[in-house]
């Protein structure tokens, strides 16, 4: 609470150099950033016989995959985001209050998924669900191969994109739980009757609303992105279908990705201005703590 | 009078009883007792008429990686179901031969394991060494050359092309007709082959294609890695993976694939101004196959056979042919005068003969380009 | 229960009995615990057992399995799949993609790095807010369409390319360069996803501190804020390596067509089967291959993520 005179400069960091210099990199990386995309956004609305048109991006919604292959997306996503916060959170604070000796073991845990490839992750899993349903029809293996693969609930797609988030949602969460004083915060809500929902709802969250926000856009990024183990483990998500698409239309796959690309942006800053809006004396006190 | 009818009465309801049940057997017999999953051809599963109800009965079909301008696979379907009502569940999330082999692998016993399925020659081998196939022969199997069967009947070819180099004629001033051709500085950074060819069929035939016409044949494919390896030394060939998008920016005006692939591409991008004239080279010729099979455990065995003879029909062949493939049956067609002569003389023509490499041939040549080829062009 | 504490300050020195009991109270209070605290975990280390732990053992168990000449089907144990991952094209393929990713990383860390410091510098809180945002969607792009906009872009047929004259001045997308340039599309959104929260927490006080001591600026960076921020920029790195490492669909449609060898390519085309049935087990021992070099870079990372983190305890 010291911190809160000092919010307007703690928040922003140390000025290495001259401003203008800054704004220089930035606007760089922003043309490095931007001329790419706009490139094939001129791909994606000029033919050269027909002049501009967006027809190609109507083509796209029009196609008769898309209707699934968003659903099943969306669906996804969702699960995917409540599951790991569902998972993690309380992991976290439960590994920072009660179990601090586990978290140089958790650390190594969550970043293995960074070493192994996405590609080598999917081919494993492929392989042992199909050993599992060589166990024969009707056995338990094979049951539960078939329960993990529901074409209609794939809960080794959600599982897979949870593990796939970990390394960075892990560290997010990390450093936010380490720079507030859990302890204290605990045991003085303890003190004063709280149950142990009611202090994760009410007292831990609010402050490390700054992490998981970035771990639900993180995740949300990732879901509406990842082609590689959806594409292995043969589930038509988003991605996919715009990579079957590309084969018959490539304008309509190039419009379409570039249109998720906009709306996944759109999104998240909508749920970042929300976000903002819901808290904002707090968000401001606590933007020192951030981290 | 009485007592004699009541004797014999116990003999004739017997009798009857018996003819009766003798009846409802033969007509539940008639309905569909047949096994079609162990028919091995149309006529010994007990004919046409019963194989279609059969496949009515089961009212689906799973298929996988049929893409619909794939071979005018899109049209064969909507056929298929159209005259006979049956329903085609076709998976395109994925599509190579291994993902097919892998689906059958791994979705054993389930009811959304695939039917039939249409994969390299080499996989349809392996597969049926593995036993995951079922031995089936369609019934216009007479006009089928034995080098397009499979010896147990497990496989049979349906559909093939050639290797062909497709040209934008509105971006390249002179479209090369042969490989000796495009080892030529005007066409430096214009070629592009579709994949590499260590891992992809069309890229592995475009330099066997390229091996024949520099003096290697099917047992020595290492001509037509050293020719691929000058062209991108010479900076003529890039390293990128064509499609429609990168023929339309300009970027791979000339691209070396499949005749069916590159007049289905030429049909996509004619509406962007682009005029993509595809020519078999006259020094080099490389044709190649794809094999159709049935899963031994399909979920629909009756349907899947339905769907094999009805793609070696004369109208499946010209569905076939009408996607600029090379049906197998196309030989007979002409000359029963069956084919659709509009789209048989849209395919390119055919200057030298070709032979089907085997299986031996196949694999060494892969292992050697596995080894050889990024070496072979690394810039 | 015996007070652990008490002891020690008791009046007179403890006796050799005393200190025994206590220490094995403290002992057995330390396990007990120990092992409570293990409970808590279960749902999660279940949860990794299940999707981490069982594929990485699937990948493991094929990659030392062959298929049996004499009966197809089924898999004898052998270390073909290795051998043949250490020869030839295989072994090209790995020594280029770790070249790529070290490249790639040092250039995306350096640059993601800057740019954080220069968005802070900025103090502008428009972008603090947009950056998140951006940095998440960007940092999952990848693919087709991503390799698509840079040939549109800088191909040999590019706008940019026409306009800059990028041919005549010897640039070619098509390369290890064109590769590395790609990368950076997501490798400095990700630096600065993972290093940005870090610098931010940089206070002023501590640089006006040092320099109420008489340090420069430099012996600032180098003795306080470069040890504090390496555990993050570290963290950057690695991540960095391993997204470069594991790239392969972007990889693919840029210089598919050969001459840029890379094992994540390798691998794709053993497992979705390319022109030979019966590649995949020699894919899954490239894929051991490329876990063990991520663990090799893992190991050297955690003595030296512990150094840096004992500015934190």
């Amino acid at each position: 609470m010291v911190q809160v005179s000092r919010k307007t400069r703690a928040a922003r960091g140390i000025r290495v150099v001259a401003p203008g210099l800054s704004w220089a990199l930035i606007i760089l990386m922003a043309l490095y950033i931007a001329v790419p995309m706009l490139c094939a956004f001129a791909f994606s609305i000029y033919v050269p016989t027909a002049g501009f048109t967006f027809e190609p991006y109507l083509e796209s919604v029009r196609d008769p995959g898309f209707p699934g292959a968003l659903s099943l997306t969306l669906l996804i996503t969702v699960l995917t985001v409540v599951g790991l916060l569902a998972l993690m959170v309380p992991t976290m604070v439960y590994l920072h209050l009660r179990a601090p000796r586990w978290r140089p073991i958790i650390e190594i845990v969550c970043t293995i998924p960074l070493v192994v490839p996405s590609i080598a992750l999917a081919a494993g899993l492929v392989t042992v669900l199909r050993s599992m349903a060589g166990f024969g029809r009707g056995s338990l293996p094979a049951q539960v191969s078939q329960l993990l693969q529901n074409p209609d609930l794939p809960v080794v797609l959600v599982g897979s994109y949870i593990v796939l988030t970990l390394p960075f949602v892990f560290r997010s969460l990390d450093a936010g739980l380490r720079t507030i004083d859990l302890r204290t915060l605990v045991e003085s809500a303890h003190s004063l009757g709280a149950s142990g929902a009611t202090v994760l709802r009410r007292v831990i969250l609010p402050n490390i609303k700054g992490p998981v926000i970035f771990s639900a856009f993180f995740c949300i990024a990732l879901c509406l992105g990842e082609f590689t183990v959806a594409v292995t483990l043969g589930y038509r998500t988003l991605p996919v279908w715009l990579t079957q698409i590309a084969g018959s239309n490539f304008r309509a796959s190039i419009s379409m990705s570039l249109l998720i690309n906009a709306l996944t942006w759109a999104l998240l800053i909508a749920m970042t201005v929300l976000a903002g809006r819901a808290a904002p004396a707090r968000a401001l006190a606590l933007k020192g703590h951030e981290s | 009078m009485n007592t004699s009818r009541r004797r014999y009465l116990p003999a004739v309801l017997l009798v009857s009883a018996l003819g009766l049940s003798g009846c409802t057997s033969t007509s539940n017999d008639a309905a569909g007792d047949v096994d079609w999953a162990a028919a091995t051809s149309v006529e010994t599963g007990g004919g046409l008429d019963s194989l279609v109800s059969a496949a009515q009965a089961e009212g689906t079909l799973n298929v996988m990686g049929l893409y619909a301008d794939w071979a005018n696979y899109g049209v064969l379907i909507e056929e298929f179901t159209a005259t006979y009502g049956i329903e085609v569940d076709n998976d395109t999330s994925a599509g190579s031969s291994q993902d097919q082999v892998n689906a059958i692998k791994n979705r054993v016993g389930q009811s959304r394991s695939l039917d039939y399925l249409d994969t390299g020659v080499s996989f349809a081998n392996s597969a049926s060494a593995e036993g995951l196939l079922a031995e089936y022969r369609p019934a216009t199997v007479a006009d089928i050359d034995s080098s397009f069967t499979d010896a147990e009947g497990m496989w049979t070819n349906q559909y093939g092309g050639y290797v062909t180099i497709g040209c934008d004629a509105a971006a390249v001033a002179v479209c090369p007709t042969s490989f000796a051709q495009l080892n030529d500085p005007q066409y430096v950074g214009k070629v592009a082959l579709t994949g590499n060819p260590a891992q992809g069929e069309s890229g592995f035939n475009a330099v066997w294609a390229a091996a024949m016409a520099t003096g290697g044949s099917l047992d020595d494919i290492q001509p037509g890695i050293e020719f691929m390896a000058e062209l991108s030394a010479r900076g003529i060939l890039i390293p990128v993976e064509a499609n429609a998008g990168t023929l339309e920016t300009g970027e791979t005006p000339i691209i070396i694939n499949w005749d069916y692939l590159n007049l289905a591409v030429a049909d996509d991008t004619a509406a962007a101004g682009v005029d993509f004239q595809v020519v078999i080279p006259t020094d080099g010729t490389m044709a190649s196959y794809y094999a159709a099979s049935i899963n031994a455990d399909a979920p629909h065995p009756a349907a899947a056979r339905l769907w094999i003879e009805f793609m070696y029909s004369d109208e499946g062949q010209n569905i076939l042919l009408n996607g600029y493939t090379r049906p197998v049956r196309f030989d007979a067609l002409i000359q029963s005068g069956a084919v659709d002569t509009a789209a048989a003389d849209k395919l390119p023509i055919v200057v030298n003969g070709f032979e089907l490499p085997s299986e031996a041939q196949r694999s060494s040549a892969n292992l050697l380009l596995a080894e050889k080829w990024d070496a072979a062009v690394a810039s | 229960m015996t007070p652990t504490v008490a002891t020690r300050n008791a009046p007179s020195a403890p006796g050799a009995i005393e200190r025994a009991i206590c220490r094995i109270h403290s002992l057995r209070a330390r396990a007990e615990r120990r092992t409570a605290s293990f409970w808590g975990l279960i749902p999660f280390l279940a949860f990794i057992v299940l999707f981490l732990g069982v594929p990485v053992c699937g990948i493991v168990l094929s990659a030392f399995r062959v298929a049996d000449v004499n009966e197809p089907g089924n898999y004898v144990p052998s270390l073909a799949n290795f051998a043949a991952s250490f020869r030839g094209a295989s072994w090209d393929a790995m020594r280029n993609s770790l070249q790529i990713s070290v490249i790639a990383a040092l250039v995306g860390g350096i640059v993601g790095l800057a740019l954080a410091q220069a968005i802070l510098t900025t103090r502008s809180r428009k972008l603090s807010a947009v950056v998140t945002v951006l940095t998440s969607v960007l940092a999952n792009s990848g693919g087709v369409p991503l390799a698509f906009s840079f040939i549109a872009a800088v191909g040999n047929a590019g706008i940019i390319t026409g306009l800059l004259s990028l041919t005549d001045r010897g640039f070619t997308l098509y390369s290890s360069g064109g590769l590395i340039l790609m990368y950076q599309y997501f490798l400095i959104p990700t630096m600065v996803m993972v290093v940005l929260p870090t610098l931010t927490g940089l206070r002023v006080e501590w640089k006006e501190a040092a320099a109420s001591v008489g340090a420069t600026s430099w012996q600032f960076w180098k003795k306080i804020a470069l040890p504090i921020a390496s555990p993050a920029i570290l963290s950057g790195f690695v991540l960095l390596f391993g997204a470069s490492f594991a790239t392969h669909a972007s990889a693919a449609a840029l210089i598919g067509g050969g001459g840029v060898p890379l094992i994540s390519l390798r691998i794709d085309s053993g497992l979705a089967g390319g022109n030979l049935a019966g590649q995949e087990n020699v894919a899954m021992a490239l894929g051991v291959n490329m876990i063990v070099v991520a663990l090799i870079v893992l190991l050297i990372y955690m003595p030296l993520q512990k150094r840096s983190l004992k500015w934190f305890k």
